[in-house]
C-alpha cells in the first residue's frame, strides 16, 4: 500500500509541475493585406500582391484621382487609411497595416499602373528596390518604360525564395538572377545555376536555375507547390511574331538531379546543360475570369495562341555573342480577335532559364546564361 | 544563487564532517587516525548501487502563449545507473548526508502546434535563416551527463528514507534536433516574406551544439526498503539553468531539465 502513497505523490509532483496549462492564444502577430479590391471595370489584370507592394494594373487614361480599394487584411489587423477611403492615387498611395495584437506593422505601397508591357529590354535598368520599411531588398530587380515613358517592373524572379538557400549574408551578385556588367552593350541580365544548399537538399530541390520571367511569383508556394508558384504572363495588346535578341551561354560541370528522392551530382561535365528562352501569347480570360499560364501548363493550356522556343539544338554554348530570332507558331488554331486584343484579352510571357529543366531542380551549378537587348517583335494591328 | 557558493557550500560541509570527526580524538597518533580514518568509511556508512528510468522533459516553465498544443509526447527509454556513500550523521541513523556519482541521460520526443515561434535555423554551410514559425514542430532531445549529486538523507522508519539536495552534471553525448511542418515561417519578422511548408517539405534544425555543457539543479526523492538490500526509489530532478545556452536566442523561452527518475537499488 504505501508505495502506491509514494507512487502517487510523485505523480502529484509531476502533474504540478508539468500542468502549467495551455495559455489563451496570443493574438495575431502579422499584418498583411490578403486581398485588395479595386473597380472591376478599369482593371486589365488581377492586381499583384507582394509582401510590401500591391499593383493595380489599369487602363490608359482610368481616373485616379478618385480610387476607393478595398482591403482585406489579417483578422484583428487595423488599416490606415481605412479600407475604402477614397483617394488619389495619381502618386503611389502608402496604407499601414497594424497587428492584432499592436506590436507590429507593414507598410505598403499600392500603385494604380497603367504601363504597358514594354517590347524593348536592354537590361540596363535595374534597382535595388527600398521596401515602404525602407528596408533594403537583397537583390536587384529590372525596370523598364512603356512607350509612354512610364516606369515598370516586368520582370520576376524567384530570388525572393532563394533566401533561403543563402541566408542573410549574401551579396545582391550571390543570387541566381542578377546582372553582369559585361553585357553586349553595358549590362545584360545574368541567369546562374546555383546549389539551393543545404536547405534546399533536404528539401529535395537541390539547384536553383536562374530564372526571369514577365508575370508574378508567388513565393509563399515557392518551396511546396514550385510549379504553381510562377504565374505566367501580362496584358499585351499586340501580336506577337517573334523575339529577338542576344545571347552568351557555359554550361556548368556538376549535374545535379534528384532520382527517386536522392539527390545525385555528376560531376566532370559529363552532362552538359541546355538553357531554356520562350514566350508563350494566350487569351488571359476563360469565362470572363482572369487566367494565367503556371509551371503545369504552361505549353499546353487551352487559351494558348502560339508559342516561341528556342530550338534546343540552338542553345548551345558559346563565349561570344550570339544573335538569336525564334518565331513565333502558332497552336491550337486559334485566330487573333481584335477587339479581345485592344480590350487586354491577349497576355503574353518571356521566360529565360538558366537550365532547361530547372522546373524540375535540374541542372549543372553555375551553368550560366547572360541575354541582352532582347525585343518582342510584332505586328502592327489597326 | 552563484554556483561557485554552491559547489563551495557542499565541499565545506563533506570537510566539515570529516574535521569533526577527527577532532572528536584529540591523541595526535597516526595509527588511530588511520583507524578512525577507515572507521568513518565502514561504521554509520551505507553504500548503494541504484538504476532508474526517467519520464519528462526539457520543457519550459510553464507553457509560453506560442505553444498552442503539444500533439505527442514520448519519453523514450532514459535509463540511469548511480553508485552512492551516504554518512549517517549519528548512530541511530536519522539524518546523513550522501554523495553520489551517476550515469544518465535525459530525453524526450514531442510534436507541438506552435504559431509566430520565433526560430533561427541554421544550415551546415552557415546559412542563417531567421524568423517566426506557425504549424508544427517536433523536437527530440537526448543528453547523456555524469552527474554528482549530493544529498541530505533523512530515515523516517525503518522501511523510509527521504532525501534532497542539489547536483552538477556535465554534458558527455547530446542530441536537441527536430523539424518544422504544415505551417509557414515569416522571415525575420512577423511581417516578413512568407513561405509555406506543406507535404513533404519539412525544415531540419539541429541545436545539439547549443546545449549546455554545464547544469546544476536539485532533486528530491524518497526510498522504500523491500528487505534488507532492495529499495525502490522515486525522486523528482529539475535543472536551475536551461538546457540550451543562455545567449542562444533562436528559441525566446528557456528549457529546464524535469525529470521523474524511477527506478529500484542495492544496499550493501
Amino acid at each position: 500500500m504505501r508505495i502506491n502513497y509514494l507512487f502517487f505523490t510523485l505523480l502529484a509532483i509531476v502533474g504540478i509541475t508539468f500542468s502549467s496549462c495551455i495559455k489563451d492564444e496570443a493574438l495575431n502577430a502579422e499584418a498583411d493585406i490578403l486581398k485588395i479590391i479595386a473597380t472591376d471595370s478599369i482593371q486589365r489584370t488581377s492586381p499583384k500582391i507582394e509582401n510590401t507592394n500591391i499593383t493595380v494594373y489599369v487602363n490608359t487614361g482610368t481616373d485616379l484621382t478618385k480610387q476607393a480599394p478595398e482591403f482585406i487584411i489579417t483578422d484583428g489587423a487595423t488599416i490606415s487609411p481605412a479600407s475604402k477611403t477614397e483617394l488619389d492615387f495619381t502618386d503611389s498611395q502608402f496604407y499601414t497595416v497594424t497587428s492584432q495584437d499592436g506590436k507590429w506593422s507593414k507598410k505598403y505601397k499600392v500603385t494604380y499602373s497603367t504601363a504597358k508591357l514594354p517590347t524593348k529590354y536592354n537590361f540596363d535598368n535595374y534597382e535595388i528596390r527600398i521596401n515602404s520599411d525602407d528596408e533594403e531588398e537583397k537583390y536587384f530587380t529590372f525596370f523598364d518604360y512603356d512607350e509612354a515613358g512610364i516606369k515598370t517592373y516586368p520582370w520576376t524572379n524567384a530570388n525572393a525564395a532563394f533566401y533561403f538557400s543563402v541566408g542573410e549574408d549574401a551579396t545582391p551578385y550571390d543570387y541566381p538572377t542578377t546582372i553582369s556588367k559585361e553585357g553586349y552593350d553595358k549590362s545584360a541580365i545574368k541567369l546562374t545555376t546555383k546549389s539551393t544548399g543545404f536547405f534546399g537538399n533536404i528539401l529535395k530541390k537541390p539547384i536553383a536555375a536562374g530564372s526571369s520571367f514577365i508575370g508574378q511569383f508567388d513565393v509563399q508556394q515557392a518551396l511546396s507547390n514550385s510549379l504553381l508558384a510562377i504565374h505566367l504572363g501580362a496584358p499585351f495588346d499586340k501580336v506577337p511574331t517573334a523575339i529577338t535578341g542576344k545571347f552568351k551561354y557555359e554550361s556548368g560541370s556538376t549535374f545535379v538531379e534528384v532520382i527517386n528522392k536522392r539527390v545525385i551530382e555528376t560531376p566532370g561535365k559529363k552532362i552538359i546543360d541546355k538553357f531554356d528562352l520562350y514566350a508563350v501569347f494566350f487569351e488571359n480570360k476563360t469565362e470572363g475570369k482572369n487566367i494565367y499560364l503556371d509551371g503545369t501548363n504552361k505549353f499546353d493550356h487551352p487559351n494558348i495562341v502560339s508559342i516561341a522556343r528556342i530550338d534546343p539544338s540552338k542553345a548551345i554554348e558559346t563565349d561570344s555573342w550570339i544573335d538569336f530570332k525564334i518565331p513565333f507558331v502558332n497552336i491550337n488554331g486559334k485566330s487573333i480577335n481584335i477587339q479581345k486584343l485592344k480590350s487586354d484579352g491577349y497576355s503574353l510571357t518571356i521566360v529565360m532559364s538558366s537550365s532547361v529543366d530547372g522546373d524540375f531542380f535540374k541542372g549543372a551549378l553555375e551553368s550560366t546564361l547572360l541575354v541582352d537587348d532582347l525585343e518582342i517583335i510584332y505586328e502592327k494591328v489597326k | 544563487m552563484n554556483l561557485n557558493k554552491i559547489i563551495l557550500v557542499c565541499a565545506l560541509s563533506i570537510v566539515a564532517i570529516t574535521a569533526n570527526a577527527q577532532t572528536n580524538d584529540s591523541i595526535n597518533n597516526t595509527k588511530i587516525e588511520s583507524n578512525q580514518f577507515k572507521e568513518f568509511f565502514t561504521q554509520n556508512m551505507d553504500y548503494q548501487v541504484r538504476a532508474h528510468f526517467s519520464i519528462g522533459g526539457s520543457a519550459p516553465l510553464g507553457i509560453p502563449e506560442e505553444i498552442r498544443s503539444i500533439d505527442s509526447y514520448n519519453p523514450g527509454l532514459q535509463l540511469g545507473l548511480e553508485a552512492n556513500a551516504t554518512k549517517w550523521l549519528t548512530d541511530d541513523k536519522q539524518w546523513g548526508v550522501r554523495l553520489g556519482l551517476r550515469f544518465e541521460s535525459k530525453g524526450m520526443t514531442t510534436k507541438a502546434t506552435v504559431k509566430n515561434y520565433k526560430t533561427e535555423v541554421i544550415g551546415d554551410g552557415g546559412e542563417r535563416v531567421k524568423g517566426y514559425f506557425t504549424g508544427g514542430v517536433k523536437t527530440k532531445v537526448r543528453n547523456t551527463y555524469l552527474t554528482v549529486p549530493v544529498s541530505a538523507v533523512y530515515k523516517i522508519n525503518e522501511n523510509w528514507n527521504v532525501y534532497g539536495g542539489l547536483y552538477v552534471s556535465a554534458l558527455i553525448d547530446k542530441t536537441f534536433d527536430g523539424y518544422v511542418y504544415d505551417g509557414y515561417l515569416r522571415q525575420n519578422t512577423p511581417t516578413g516574406e512568407k513561405m509555406l511548408f506543406e507535404g513533404d517539405n519539412t525544415a531540419p534544425y539541429d541545436f545539439s551544439n547549443e546545449v549546455r555543457k554545464f547544469q546544476w539543479g536539485t532533486q528530491v526523492g524518497a526510498e522504500w526498503k523491500m528487505n534488507k538490500n532492495f529499495f525502490l526509489l522515486g525522486e523528482l530532478s529539475y535543472g536551475f539553468n536551461g538546457v540550451l545556452n543562455k545567449d542562444f536566442d533562436a528559441i525566446s523561452f528557456s528549457m529546464h531539465n524535469i525529470y521523474l527518475n524511477l527506478g529500484f537499488g542495492y544496499q550493501f
